[in-house]
């Protein structure tokens, strides 16, 4: 009887309606990327001397401030190209990730925590941040498993 | 949806998020960022008590450190310490960051 009521439930997406989801999703991500990718582009001194501010980062500073919005508009085309979607997927999920672990680390770390300026997404407070990247680390995550099954 | 459709569907998402976020962005070319030094003012929007200083001079805990403000014709401030213009300066409300001038 359990076995029938777990088969009852269990939850049903059709090929197609995965597909639609992973699109979405990959969409979603790829707007995410390229608004945060032109907001740090065009603010580029202002980001690297907020980089510059960072404990982790210091020196590295212009080499991240460059990497970082190339990064994500590299990703960006992997996600437009159906093809290559899933590489697209795979590295947006880490990205994000890397992300979450180095606000995790400004936050709980005790260090001193620098101003976040350009974009919209800038005006929202570490701990926020923290949340919103891990809701599009769900979504990657959730882009990826529907995509492999 | 083929393909083709769906890689012109990500151009499309792809150029206006871009764009979108180059002309927020431009808009704020007058754009400078204040500190809230002197906090005897210490309402945001109250152009007093902000100065000018260059690099990030941020620190934790605090209602306001920092906000931009649209100077229009005025000079941009070059020395730190500089004060807010009088006049014909807006302050960009979405920019206020809390915390503390260190």
């Amino acid at each position: 009887m359990q076995t029938t009521f777990f088969n009852q439930t269990k939850f049903y997406l059709s090929a197609k309606a995965r597909v639609i989801i992973v699109d979405a999703i990959a969409y979603l991500i790829l707007a995410l990327f390229m608004y945060t990718a032109a907001s740090k582009l065009f603010a580029i001194r202002s980001f690297s001397s907020t980089l510059a501010k960072s404990p982790l980062i210091g020196e590295y500073s212009k080499l991240v401030a460059w990497g970082i919005p190339i990064t994500e508009l590299v990703i960006g085309v992997l996600l437009i190209f159906a093809p290559i979607r899933k590489l697209g997927l795979y590295a947006s999920f880490v990205l994000m990730i890397l992300f979450t672990l180095y606000l995790l680390y400004m936050v709980f770390s005790g260090s001193k925590l620098p101003c976040h300026c350009g974009g919209v997404i800038s005006t929202m407070t570490w701990r926020h941040h923290i949340w919103f990247n891990l809701g599009f680390v769900l979504l990657a995550f959730t882009g990826i498993f529907l995509y492999r099954k | 949806m083929n393909n083709i459709k769906k890689a012109a569907l990500g151009v499309l998402i792809a150029g206006f998020a871009f764009g979108f976020s180059a002309f927020t962005t431009f808009k704020r070319a007058n754009a400078v960022l204040y500190y809230k030094v002197d906090i005897a003012y210490p309402l945001p929007d109250d152009p007093r008590g902000y100065y000018y200083y260059s690099g990030d001079r941020c620190e934790a805990n605090g209602p306001v450190c920092s906000a931009l403000w649209d100077i229009g014709t005025n000079m941009v401030p070059v020395a730190d310490g500089t004060s807010l213009p009088g006049s014909g300066r807006t302050l960009i409300s979405t920019s206020v960051s809390t915390g503390h001038f260190e």
